[in-house]
């Protein structure tokens, strides 16, 4: 029963940091886009114009509910949900602290799930959430959410390879798959953590990390210059508030798994800094992972969408398979 | 396990109607990958039942999902062409075996 | 008790999406039906402790299979399928008896066996002993069933080859004709004469 209550704790954890950090991050967003292109941004809702995310919120609840008449309107309506669940379900797999922790006298791990084959999950996962955007631009029934749709389908498949080749150097470094072995193998200061050794999957991961979470200047779906907004384009009110929720939890889990996959996750950079909780310092790394989405998101013009093909498959995928030989054969010397 | 391979038979069951009666070429496809879905349950299950340690079904249930991946892009290829070639992926019309 | 339960929920959850698959007339409908079914037997998948098998279920299956499927429904007329709706007049009936039958069969077979479970006394704990299923598992696909796997590598290279050579617009002539020429006047003449 205690565990069951100790279960219950820690989604609700998780679930509270990963809502509640989105209204912030948004208003984070809009401060430094105007910070990036000499602007003020947001300044009337609030001191600072630190209320603006809220009165966005009321906005998109008190507006119409417009579904076109020639939408296949089931698919329409499920889709928003397909794109932000499974980053809810991959926070599950990211552990925030050591296993068997003694608390009031209970062992609990601080993870929620202690998954066998948690980062190839993590990959699973993340192509389901292809779903929503394919599928919420065929249903809008509109040709700008189609392309878009078939781009983020093509876009996110592509760099998934790149992605999953590069994560399987970090997979045989830590020789695990599970996320809390993988963070273990990171124990040390901070030049233990894998981001040294593999700098080369730690550029793709992360470059690719922005195509698939649909970034400037990755975000050839949504591309408001050609395709007016994509798979959103037919989407109003809080059915499109739910795609810009998605989005933000999405980078928020992108960035808990970049932390945790390169970064030591939840320890600190030197052993003498443990006494501070993991928790506040695996916070703090995504919040540095989601500055520099931000800040290369307001930096750096749009790929076309041919550069951004031939990134994937004729620049990142070979480096990967390079480094994922490299990584092989270094680590079968040293380990014999 | 039984149930598992019962849950394996329903599937199969499942997957071979729509095989047999439906007309849509996409369908059909599908409803091959449904019955090769069944297969890697049975495999599973079998694994589990008489060889749990050394996991040999579990291999060839992988096996069987990697040939499933290029069955369904030739697959999906040779729909393509019909529907090239035929305007429909209708397979009533798909009945001359020359061009 | 909670994994029987758990088991009757997914199984029947993906049986009703199996049927919804099969029944559905509109296609892209029953890929959704069949993400969802693929989802609930990589469920299944992990409650027999298949945990690789269940991911790798997700990931190639659901993500990838699927969205290949996807591609292809988009490219295709969606106003034909509605007009696909009726099943094959005489195969119905036959299949209405048959389908039933086979699958009576195959579950008098499965339930009246004996099966001398060996596999009861595995737990999870068992598993993790061993160093987990994904290490296990890939000492056995690696050291025994290195030859298979390397045969499934070859079929999957020989299936990419055939889908790119059959979906391929151009036709194959009239492509060497512009590789070696340079002369796309005299491609595009044989592409349609043959037309």
């Amino acid at each position: 029963m205690t565990d069951f209550i100790f279960l219950l704790i820690k989604g609700v954890l998780w679930v509270a940091v990963g809502v509640g950090m989105v209204p912030f991050l948004i208003y984070f967003e809009r401060k430094w886009a105007g910070f990036f292109q000499s602007r003020v941004g947001p300044t009337y809702a609030g001191p600072w114009g630190s209320l603006q995310s809220f009165g966005d919120m009321a906005k998109l609840l008190s507006k119409e509910d417009v579904v076109p008449e020639r939408a296949d309107k089931a698919v329409f309506k499920l889709a928003p949900y397909i794109l932000f669940v499974p980053g809810f379900l991959v926070m599950a797999l990211i552990p925030f602290g050591p296993l068997n922790v003694d608390i009031f006298g209970h062992k609990v791990d601080l993870v929620i799930a202690n998954f066998d084959a948690g980062a190839i999950m993590f990959m699973a996962l993340g192509s389901i959430a292809v779903y929503g955007i394919v599928f919420a631009g065929w249903a809008s029934n509109n040709h700008w959410s189609l392309l878009g749709g078939l781009r983020c389908g093509a876009n996110m498949v592509s760099y998934e390879i790149a992605m999953g080749l590069a994560l399987v150097g970090i997979f045989l470094m830590a020789d695990s798959v599970n996320f809390s072995q993988i963070v273990d193998g990171q124990a040390g200061n901070f030049w233990n953590w894998y981001f040294i050794p593999q700098i080369v999957a730690f550029v793709i991961f992360f470059i690719s990390s922005i195509a698939e979470l649909n970034r400037d200047p990755f975000n050839v779906a949504e591309a408001e210059q050609e395709l007016v907004a994509g798979h959103m384009t037919e989407y109003s009110g809080m059915r499109w508030g739910l795609f810009m929720f998605g989005e933000y939890v999405n980078m928020v889990v992108m960035s808990a798994v970049i932390a945790t996959l390169f970064f030591g996750g939840w320890r600190a950079p030197f052993t003498a800094l443990d006494f501070i909780p993991g928790f506040i310092w695996l916070i703090g790394k995504v919040l540095f992972f989601i500055f520099l989405y931000m800040w290369i998101r307001w930096t750096l013009p749009r790929y076309r969408y041919n550069q951004l093909m031939d990134i994937g498959w004729k620049i990142f995928l070979p480096l990967a398979i390079a480094n994922l030989a490299v990584t092989a054969v270094i680590v079968s010397v040293v380990q014999r | 396990m039984t149930p598992v391979l019962v849950l394996s038979a329903v599937l199969f069951a499942t997957g071979m109607f729509g095989v047999l009666t439906r007309r849509n070429a996409i369908t059909l496809l599908v409803s091959v990958e449904i019955m090769m879905n069944a297969g890697n349950l049975n495999l599973v299950a079998f694994s589990r039942l008489y060889q749990p340690e050394l996991m040999t079904g579990q291999v060839f249930a992988i096996m069987g999902i990697g040939i499933a991946a290029s069955e369904a892009a030739v697959g999906l290829a040779l729909i393509l062409t019909i529907y090239r070639r035929y305007g429909s992926t209708d397979v009533d019309r798909v009945r001359l075996l020359r061009e | 008790m909670a994994e029987k339960i758990l088991f009757i929920i997914f199984a029947s959850l993906a049986v009703l999406g199996a049927l919804g698959v099969i029944t559905r007339t509109n296609i892209v409908h029953g890929l959704l039906l069949l993400v969802f079914t693929f989802v609930n037997v990589a469920a299944v998948f992990l409650l027999t402790q298949a945990y690789f098998l269940a991911v790798i279920q997700v990931l190639v299956y659901a993500g990838a299979i699927l969205v290949l499927f996807a591609f292809v429904v988009m490219f295709l007329n969606l106003k034909e399928f509605h007009q696909l709706e009726q099943l094959h007049g005489t195969q119905k009936w036959a299949v209405l008896v048959l389908a039933p039958i086979l699958l009576a069969e195959i579950v008098v077979v499965v339930a009246g066996a004996t099966w001398t479970s060996v596999g009861a006394g595995i737990t999870p704990d068992a598993i993790a002993a061993q160093g987990g299923n994904v290490r296990v598992l890939g000492i056995t696909l690696f050291n025994e069933m290195l030859l298979p796997f390397e045969m499934a590598s070859l079929i999957l290279l020989v299936g990419m080859v055939g889908a790119i050579v059959l979906a391929k617009k151009e036709d194959g002539a009239s492509m060497a004709l512009r590789d070696w020429t340079g002369d796309e006047e005299a491609a595009q003449a044989v592409v349609e004469q043959e037309v």
